[in-house]
């Protein structure tokens, strides 16, 4: 914190004498006035909460989509062997080279910022869901077949709590990424949120609303991530806890 | 009467190439009803296999129609875990769920099978036997290796199997937490009159433990010798280990898998 305000406190001292010359770089305290101005009689929370929605149910959907795939390859080695190998050539592609393409698909629409937001959510869940899945220790799955448990008792008893710790952190990752694609998407594509926010104050030239947003993405991140933390921390006892806040 | 049948069993292990491995050939012999019956044979002999067919996780191999490969477990041939079975795995750290307390773990065989009050007096019963009923609410990572695997133990006694199968459960664990676990077992074993078919590579642990000792040897393995302990039951650490039954037991042991000098 004391970092932060330092920089900004240099940043300002630059900016106010022109030791940095620098066309449309704003002082801080022109980027709070503007973010005062934003907040209370602009467009920034209305902005604010559709990135928050758009982002947080793409999140959800790309994780009960990457969870129950995971468990799936997980645990059949059948599936494993066959997709494996797709899913590694597709994951490979970079999530906003498919910009272009759901534009051309979905226009310029919310449809098509889901899109995007769910297809890069999937990926750091899938495969964390799979390498938490297969690294169970073969003891605890035997534990469930000689208490004989059904497959979805098995699942819930000993699958998910035991790959627990690892798919939370495909969770995290997966929250940084829709939050990413969907500022991306409102940039290029749906003319809503943050993004949209950023690519308007550049347009009117207006360097310190830009910075507001950039900030205002930036805390939203962080905010983001502290409450799934929160959450998983609530939620997971004893050890799973250790290894969610070490990683 | 015979609780567990074993006739002329085969069984292979598959290596990580997909190449099977014949482990065990022609292994029989019987397991009575309340009996102590330990296995004995040097490491990678085919005993965790063997154990493992027992308790329905691995799949005899019968290659041939004619073959007369059977195990039965109470009257019934072994297909997948048999009712009134519980298995105690040699590492406790992989075999305890870590995010359940120790009651829930020791409760786990018990769900969905009695109401919640009928699984708390189980459970309690079951930390009692292994004099852990004061560590109820403790997480397993907060226990100590031996504690641990009292633990498992009281999670296979909640269900009251009719076998006990233990795959050298005290194998980990330092000679004196040891000693107590052995104790402890027999006492168990008196008190419950549960059937147990104990993996060791202690000989002085399987006679003082058992009613018999089979030795498995060979590639493929099978029973070569089967050594019954005459000792009495109760026995103590310091008595029954310099009984002459026990010394003339543990000889033939040593002499079976060692041979005579």
């Amino acid at each position: 914190m004391l970092v932060l305000v330092a920089i900004a406190g240099i940043w300002e001292v630059l900016v106010r004498f022109s030791i940095a010359d620098v066309q449309f770089l704003p002082a801080p305290s022109e980027i709070a006035a503007a973010a005062q101005g934003e907040i209370f009689g602009g467009e920034l929370v209305g902005r604010l909460i559709h990135t928050v929605g758009v982002t947080a149910l793409g999140w959800g959907i790309a994780s009960v989509i990457g969870v129950g795939l995971g468990l799936l390859l997980g645990l059949s080695p059948t599936a494993y062997r066959y997709s494996m190998t797709s899913f590694e050539v597709t994951r490979a592609i970079p999530p906003i080279t498919f910009v272009p393409a759901a534009l051309l698909i979905f226009g310029f629409s919310l449809k098509m910022e889901l899109v995007l937001v769910i297809y890069g959510g999937i990926w750091p869940v899938l495969i964390n869901t799979i390498g938490g899945v297969r690294s169970i220790a073969p003891e605890l799955r035997d534990v469930g077949t000689m208490l004989r448990l059904s497959t979805p008792e098995t699942i819930r008893k000993i699958v998910l709590p035991a790959a627990m710790p690892s798919v939370v952190v495909g969770l995290r990752l997966g929250l940084s990424l829709c939050l990413v694609l969907a500022v991306v998407a409102e940039m290029v594509g749906n003319p809503e949120g943050l993004g949209n926010g950023l690519i308007r104050a550049r347009q009117a030239l207006q360097p310190a609303l830009m910075f507001v947003y950039v900030i205002a993405a930036g805390l939203l991140g962080v905010a983001l991530n502290a409450g799934l933390r929160a959450t998983a921390r609530a939620f997971l006892p004893g050890n799973a806890l250790k290894d969610v806040s070490a990683s | 009467m015979a609780e567990y049948e074993c006739l002329n069993l085969r069984a292979e292990v598959g290596s990580r190439r997909g190449a099977k491995r014949l482990v065990l050939d022609g292994v029989s012999f019987e397991v009575g009803a309340g009996e102590f019956v330990s296995i004995m044979g040097r490491s990678g002999v085919g005993k965790t296999t063997l154990l493992r067919v027992l308790a329905g996780l691995h799949e005899p191999s019968a290659d041939s129609p004619t073959s007369d490969c059977m195990v039965r477990f109470s009257d019934e041939a072994v297909a997948g875990p048999p009712e009134g079975v519980s298995l105690v795995f040699q590492d406790y750290t992989s075999s305890l769920l870590p995010w359940r307390s120790v009651a829930r773990n020791v409760e786990l065989p018990l769900e969905g099978r009695l109401s919640k009050a009928d699984r708390q007096v189980r459970v309690t019963e079951a930390l009692e036997m292994v004099g852990l009923a004061d560590r109820h609410d403790a997480q397993p990572f907060e226990l100590s290796g031996g504690m641990q695997q009292r633990v498992q133990l009281a999670r296979a006694l909640a269900s009251r199997p009719a076998a006990l199968l233990m795959d050298e459960p005290f194998g980990a664990l330092d000679a004196l937490t040891k000693a107590d676990l052995e104790d402890q077992l027999l006492e168990i074993f008196t008190a419950t009159g549960t059937t147990v078919v104990f993996v060791t590579h202690d000989i002085e642990e399987a006679v003082y433990l058992s009613d018999r000792v089979l030795v498995l040897d060979g590639s493929p393995a099978k029973i070569v010798a089967e050594i019954p302990v005459e000792s009495p039951r109760p026995r103590t650490q310091m008595h029954t280990r310099e009984s002459p039954e026990f010394l003339r037991a543990r000889h033939r042991v040593h002499e079976v898998i060692f041979g005579t000098e």
